[in-house]
């Protein structure tokens, strides 16, 4: 059927057909747009790096490409085209053996060209990566050959973000084993699929032991969290990690909650602070059970909030002590009054 | 003239009338020296368009006052074409900078590749609900300006503020300081999960009102049968409604208790009544301890025998559904919208189960008086015993309408950004959502004094426990609607056989091994390991550049590359399926079904 016996038919069907073909035939001018130019300006670079963080990864590639051919190689420019080349044969989907052995190379020639750069250094846990990943089809993943180049980051970057990324990456190749057994380990064998896991459990503890307090080793704690709860089942450590994960560690020896809590999952829809909640009220620490659940209502502010009020009246808290579910109970002078009927 | 050539020459007219409509709004995207930023979306019902144009002016008003020309542009695109026509501009790079996206859009690679994320924006506060600038800029906005004098003068019958200074004033100082401080996303009634990405863990969209869903009644049939409003308590509402059923429409029929149309049915028995009486089935099985128990725990309940479709909640469930639906106006599974409030409107039906969005129409266009309530609950006496197990209302608070995400090419991300801000501050979030006749979806906005019935319940449940739908594997969903259409619809008279058959041709499904639960894992595990995978890409991707740029850092690119650590990390590699179905089977722990070829 052509468009136009097609648009025909349409229009006879009656009114609100035809509203809404027009509204339709409306649109078509709209249709035809030409692309819009990334920003970047005139610096070629700037264009191919605006193109990555927009995502557009099959542009970002050819911009890099032709950027890295025409640098003169082990450049600082070359060092950046390539880099982000690499980066987008590495990423873009669907990937095939040839993009992805080309990026390894590329990573191991800006490696080798500038080692202890930061660019150089990611490009080692770039390459730990390819090897973690079952990139395409027939590609395996092995953690054997990506666990040196995570410890190499580790090594040459102790106190930088990515050798705690590093650090983290290194250890779920442990823990994943636990999650995931190889053939030989029999399903239901936890006790050899724990000993996996509390390898890397214990390399990212030591880890974060030496380290300084910032976002990522937040993450790692929270991390932590849900590998003691799903693969060892243990509650008593789940809750000690994630109260590490959120500053909050000294409660557990009668020290003050910290405000704001530390944790990166703020924003996400309060997965910490129920987590800890109820970890919390199931082991019997009912003040930490109560600034969490408190958390819930006054930061959360959604249907968690609602249960996190009914776990605290069920917990004997008196109403007094529970927070209202959003500030306008409390604050608004005029507040609208649910009212039955109009 | 043939009927052929009449239908084309009526084509050709609407075809130009319809390029004169689009040539006057490019036309007043024309740059006229002004900054022009352009919002589309797809409401085209009476009241919503006319609500954005009172805030345009408004925006506009504001700026000029700061001595900034700005003008601002809505497109209204009907539903059906709507992504079409967004996808075509998105990828033509010609899409307007403040865009409407669907609730639950899971287009991931769309989202990442053209519209910004708001994680940061929405972690500050907004500058709007700064009320001291406000009333220094424009404390003497007159709000009823666009009203018409009939609604002036019942405006000034309830001693509605006047001026914007007068709005601000009626606000406790508490409330002002709050607001003034709070961030954008705690300022939202459903803490801004409507705008959130489980995807990609990031926010993307501002939702401009709430849509809960509400029984409308007749007043006059109700009186008739002897009350003055529904009874909350549900057998006394099932009483109710077989005394509304002894009486005579005005089409000589018996009256019908309730209508519902096919879309607003299917939600409301399949979820917001499931909710209350199986929201604690799904907290039993919240092994990852979030609040938010993951798809497949239920099933998995079901497949290692520690839930069945006999457990006493799910029973109390289906029969309590069955029940009322008994109530509803035959073939309602295959009624559409109009026909359903057409029966309402008609009185052959006495109550109506609409959203808030219904009611500006419901309101004006019936001859009799329309009341609005809330959903009866079992209660005290129930004969069925149902009291003992519901314990919680119906949850609202995530019931959000209107997500505006911001493209992340507009010529004018800034302003882009100030107008969803404007929208959903708390003065124009409520004047927006009072004209439209809508919900408000923020903190402190009031809406219009006939939706006070409309004011979301945040003390309800919100969760589903029911193993009948998984997001993964759509066929689940397809086969438990239409065995449970037949449920209800009472098309087998015994209700005890009815649910039987029901069952069990649901459990043959899950339990075959081809298109099963078995697969059901490992559609699941594979698209896990997806998203691990994309998760990675994001992570790599953001470091690089990172890396690359010259400049340090912004706050906004290592929060997000923190995030997405978390987010990468905490996926271990996709492997979270294989370790959650060998715990949920760790009685009996079998190779995990993906690797088996059934």
């Amino acid at each position: 059927m052509n468009l136009l016996s097609m648009a025909s038919r349409k229009a006879a069907c009656g009114p609100a057909t035809l509203y809404r073909l027009l509204a339709l035939l409306a649109c078509l001018p709209g249709l035809g747009g030409s692309v819009q130019a990334a920003e970047g300006g005139d610096d070629p670079l700037l264009h191919a790096i605006t193109l990555l963080s927009q995502n557009r990864l099959e542009k970002a590639e050819a911009a890099f490409k032709a950027l890295m051919e025409d640098a003169e190689p082990g450049s600082q420019r070359w060092l950046q085209s390539a880099f982000g080349y690499a980066n987008c044969l590495h990423q873009l989907m669907p990937a095939s053996a040839d993009r992805i052995n080309r990026a390894r190379e590329l990573y191991e020639q800006i490696h080798a060209t500038a080692p202890d750069s930061p660019i150089g250094i990611r490009c080692l846990l770039l390459i730990g990566n390819i090897h973690d990943w079952s990139d395409y089809v027939g590609d395996e993943e092995d953690n054997e050959k990506a666990r040196p180049y995570y410890l190499q980051v580790v090594e040459k970057a102790p106190q930088v973000t990515v050798g705690l990324e590093a650090a983290m990456r290194y250890a779920v190749t442990w823990i994943e084993l636990g999650y995931n057994p190889p053939p030989e380990v029999a399903p239901d064998d936890w006790e050899t699929r724990r000993d996996y896991g509390r390898k890397g459990v214990e390399f990212l503890e030591a880890e974060l032991m030496k380290r300084e307090p910032g976002p990522a080793y937040y993450a790692a704690w929270e991390m932590l969290t849900v590998v003691y709860r799903q693969l060892f089942i243990d509650f008593q450590m789940a809750l000690e990690t994630a109260l590490r994960a959120t500053g909050d560690y000294g409660m557990l020896h009668g020290e003050p909650p910290v405000e704001p809590k530390r944790n990166l999952d703020r924003i996400n829809p309060g997965y910490m602070y129920w987590r800890i909640g109820l970890l919390a009220r199931k082991l019997g620490y009912r003040e930490i059970a109560y600034e969490y659940y408190t958390q819930i209502i006054e930061e959360v502010h959604t249907y968690k909030g609602a249960h996190a009020r009914r776990i605290l009246r069920e917990m004997g808290f008196p109403e007094e002590s529970i927070p209202p579910i959003n500030p306008m109970e409390a604050f608004q002078e005029e507040g609208p009054e649910k009212k039955e009927g109009s | 003239m043939k009927p052929t050539h009449i239908a084309l020459v009526l084509l050709g007219l609407a075809y130009l009338y319809a390029v004169y409509t689009q040539f006057q709004v490019e036309q007043k995207t024309e740059p006229t020296g002004a900054d022009v930023i352009n919002i589309v979306h797809w409401h085209l019902e009476e009241g919503f368009r006319e609500a954005m144009e009172v805030l345009i002016e408004d925006f506009e008003e504001l700026h000029a006052r700061e001595g900034r020309e700005v003008k601002v542009v809505q497109r209204a695109i009907p539903r059906n074409y709507y992504e079409p026509w967004l996808n075509t501009n998105l990828v033509g790079g010609t899409a307007p900078d403040l865009i409407e996206i669907p609730l639950n859009w899971w287009r991931t690679n769309l989202l990442l590749q053209n519209f910004r994320q708001i994680d940061t924006l929405v972690g500050e506060p907004n500058r709007f609900n700064d009320f001291d600038y406000l009333v220094e800029r424009m404390g003497d906005l007159d709000l009823h300006r666009n009203l018409s004098a009939e609604q002036r003068k019942a405006y000034a019958e309830l001693q509605e503020p006047l001026l914007l200074e007068d709005r601000v004033a009626r606000f406790s100082p508490e409330f002002k300081e709050w607001a003034r401080q709070a961030t954008v996303k705690s300022t939202f009634l459903d803490g801004l999960i409507g705008g959130f990405n489980y995807d990609i863990a990031a926010y993307y969209s501002y939702p401009i009102s709430m849509a809960p869903q509400r029984l409308f009644y007749n007043r006059e049939l109700l009186r008739q049968a002897g009350y003055e409003e529904p009874p909350m308590v549900l057998h006394e509402f099932f009483e109710m409604c077989e005394e509304l059923e002894k009486l005579q429409a005005p089409d000589g029929n018996r009256v019908i208790p309730v209508a519902a149309h096919n879309r607003i049915a299917f939600t409301f028995l399949t979820n917001l009544w499931a909710r209350p009486f199986t929201w604690r089935t799904a907290h039993q099985f919240d092994y990852l301890l979030t609040g938010d128990p993951p798809f497949s725990a239920l099933f998995a309940a079901w497949e290692t025998g520690q839930w069945d479709f006999y457990d006493p909640r799910t029973r109390a469930y289906f029969q309590s559904a069955r029940k009322l639906a008994s109530y509803f106006q035959p073939g309602f599974m295959s009624m559409q919208r109009d026909q359903a409030t057409f029966a309402f409107v008609q009185q052959r039906t006495a109550m109506f189960i609409a959203s808030a969005n219904d009611a500006a129409y419901l309101f004006g266009s019936t001859d009799f008086d329309v009341g609005v309530t809330t959903f009866p609950l079992p209660g005290p006496g129930d004969p069925y015993g149902w009291d003992d197990i519901v314990d919680m209302g119906i949850g609202e608070a995530t019931d959000v309408n209107g997500l505006i995400a911001l493209n992340a090419r507009s010529e004018h991300p800034e302003l882009a950004r100030e107008f969803a801000e404007f929208i959903t501050s708390v003065i124009w979030n409520e004047r927006f959502n009072r004209y439209a006749r809508m919900m408000p979806s923020v903190i402190g906005a009031r809406p219009a004094e006939d939706l006070m019935a409309f004011v979301t319940d945040y003390e309800g449940a919100i969760e589903v426990g029911l193993p009948t739908d998984h997001p993964d594997y759509a066929l689940f969903e397809d086969l438990f609607l239409s065995q449970f259409w037949v449920y209800v619809s009472g098309q087998i008279a015994d209700e005890e056989r009815a649910f039987e058959v029901m069952v069990r041709e649901i459990e043959e499904v899950y339990g075959d091994p081809r298109v099963g639960i078995n697969r059901m894992w490992r559609e699941n595990y594979e698209r896990n390991i997806q998203r691990a995978r994309n998760t990675s890409a994001m992570l790599n991707i953001n470091a690089a550049v990172m890396l690359l740029q010259e400049e340090p850092p912004t706050e906004a690119q290592l929060k997000r590359y923190h995030r997405m650590l978390m987010r990468d990390a905490a996926f271990l590699g996709g492997e979270r399926p294989r370790l959650y179905h060998d715990y949920m089977h760790r009685e009996n722990p079998r190779p995990f079904p993906a690797f088996q070829n059934p």
